[in-house]
């Protein structure tokens, strides 16, 4: 697609993979099942907004982001008691009210906003890391109908690194499974795009 | 009633629990229910056993009366939310709201023993602290309030429940529309109800202590408990080969993830409690907490945190628990064992107050209104569908799938 906007004695630029446009989400899901089932598997879909039943219908394993954030709350939890432990009852013994120094009864609420604090981090910054945000480039963003991702298109995109990848065979699937607007993604030239 | 809705509640087989089931579970549960009530209600009439049926018998009133007032908060709950998933449950809940006027029935030991039972009214009324507040803890408007209590719920858990019923026939979307209106006001005063008989009922048999936020840790206990019964009626249901399909994993979740909820409610209404108390360290505030940690009641003290708050918590923390047909249920059991705990712990230090005293009166008078309740529910489980099948929603409800 961009091929035209190359001139010829620039070095070939690498195929990230190929991009389809579907109608609808339901179309979507018909066309990542049919990509699934000849094979392919380094595979995304672009859209708008969530879709119902569309982690199923990739295979995406289940997140690991709740294992991030009972480790965040566990950290919080120990490290805020065992610092009131240290400094009221070890390092700096200090009487309030008439209690013990050592008084856990106090130190629950310490805890808990360091548990809901950590875990809160952990899912923010999980997610980003998980995700592999932030991301200011991608090269599907050098597609010019992809904006309309964020708008009313919905895309499958198929890496080139695909174990099965086949230009042609791959083209064949998407069109037959009811993807139009087929197009070869290409990575940005060295030395950065130049619009 | 469409086709295609037709179609799918002729998938999902029989609606109503069978009459032989229903016959047998009803007459096994109220009868058991009688004998253990007459055993209890006759023990409160001997000088001897009289303190310890009446305190029984509170615990095991207040047991199933909060199981049923939840139910109700369940039901207005999901009206006033407008819920969709939950329309597959809500017959359920009705159903042991619809226990509600009976239920009432059962104050009736309470209200002719309340010299006996409530210090305020006894040996403690003249004490200084209590004769202060005489003007609210007084015997008749003792009992003018726990008619208003119970009539309000006894008037909205029947309301609920027949007209829920009457939309099996009519159809009519108006009359649910009429419910969704009533439920905004009528959960209002329901959670003042809860509040004002959590202090009446059970915060005034310690009549010099108080805590403001004793309505609030009630209600707490009532949600939990309730959510509890609700998954486990559903798994019983599932057993005799009802609502299979009706209540999926996707329900479960979502009330496991109530139950999660709700089990981090009461943990911080109850630290809530404690915390202020122990620290500000004032006297008629602490022995309460104080006489909670005498002998073996130490035990039970932290025997509570661990089925109200430790067990629930890690047990309902992931998702997969909360889907798994087995996690789920025993959580329930666990907190409804954990429900009654509580009950025994905020009741009983006030009788024995040297430690945790089991006597066979806590026995019967359980089996007497676990009983009737259970007999009643049984029995109206068998006459009316176990589905509104006429809410608009239910389609919605049984194709419900989180996200």
């Amino acid at each position: 697609m961009s091929s035209a906007s190359l001139s010829k004695d620039r070095p070939p630029r690498h195929i990230y993979g190929m991009v389809a446009e579907f109608a609808s989400p339901h179309a979507l899901l018909e066309g990542v099942r049919a990509v699934r089932k000849a094979g392919f598997t380094r595979i995304d879909t672009h859209t708008p907004f969530p879709i119902h039943g569309m982690d199923k219908a990739m295979g995406l394993p289940p997140s690991k982001l709740p294992w991030l954030v009972f480790a965040g709350g566990l950290t919080g939890a120990v490290s805020a008691f065992l610092l009131q432990w240290w400094t009221n009852a070890v390092d700096y013994q200090f009487l309030v009210g008439g209690k013990p120094v050592f008084s856990y009864q106090a130190y629950v609420p310490v805890c808990f906003e360091l548990t809901v604090l950590l875990s809160a981090f952990c899912a923010v910054l999980g997610l980003l890391a998980l995700c592999g945000l932030p991301r200011p480039y991608h090269p599907l963003f050098l597609h010019p109908r992809f904006a309309r991702a964020t708008d009313d298109g919905f895309f499958l995109s198929v890496e080139a690194a695909d174990p099965l990848w086949d230009e042609a065979v791959l083209r064949r699937v998407l069109t037959a499974a009811g993807g139009s607007e087929i197009a070869i993604i290409r990575e940005a030239p060295e030395g950065g795009v130049h619009v | 009633m469409s086709a295609q809705t037709h179609d799918k509640l002729a998938e999902l087989g029989p609606l109503r629990l069978g009459k032989d089931t229903a016959g047998r579970v009803s007459i096994l549960s109220l009868g058991a229910g009688a004998l253990g009530l007459i055993l209890t209600v006759g023990a409160m009439l001997s000088e001897e056993l009289r303190d310890q049926a009446l305190h029984s018998y509170l615990v095991a009133f207040l047991f199933v009366a909060t199981l049923a007032v939840g139910s109700l908060f369940f039901v207005m709950l999901q009206h006033l939310v407008g819920a969709v998933w939950s329309v597959t449950v809500r017959r359920v809940a009705e159903i042991a709201a619809s226990t509600l006027p009976l239920l009432a029935l059962l104050f009736v030991p309470i209200a002719f023993q309340v010299g006996h039972l409530y210090p305020w009214a006894g040996h403690a009324a003249h004490e200084p602290l209590v004769e202060a507040k005489a003007g609210y803890l007084n015997t008749p408007f003792f009992l003018v309030r726990a008619v208003l209590y119970l009539l309000l719920w006894g008037g909205l858990g029947w309301f609920y429940y027949s007209r829920s019923v009457q939309l099996d026939a009519s159809g009519d979307p108006l009359l649910l529309l009429r419910l969704r209106r009533l439920s905004a006001p009528a959960i209002l005063l329901w959670a003042i109800a809860v509040t004002f008989a959590g202090f009446d009922w059970i915060m005034s048999l310690a009549p010099e202590w108080y805590s403001t936020i004793f309505g609030v840790y009630v209600f707490a206990g009532t949600m939990t408990s309730t959510l509890s019964m609700l998954v486990l009626m559903a798994v019983l249901l599932a057993r005799q080969g009802l609502l299979r399909e009706a209540i999926t994993t996707e329900h479960y979740h979502d009330l496991g993830k109530l139950m999660f909820g709700f089990v981090v409610f009461w943990t911080y209404i109850a630290y809530s409690q404690f915390m202020l108390i122990w620290y500000s360290n004032i006297p008629e505030e602490t022995r309460w907490f104080a006489d909670r940690w005498v002998g073996s009641w130490a035990s039970l003290s932290v025997l509570l945190i661990f089925l109200q708050f430790v067990i629930p918590f890690f047990g309902l923390l992931s998702r997969n628990a909360k889907r798994s047909p087995v996690i789920l249920p025993v959580m329930a059991g666990i907190l409804l064992v954990g429900h009654l705990v509580d009950l025994h712990w905020l009741v009983m230090p006030q009788l024995h107050r040297h430690g945790v005293s089991l006597h066979w009166l806590d026995v019967t008078a359980l089996v007497g209104t676990c009983g009737l309740f259970v007999g009643v529910v049984a029995r109206r489980m068998s006459q009316v569908p176990l589905l509104p099948v006429q809410d608009p929603f239910l389609p919605a409800s049984l194709e419900f799938e989180n996200a």
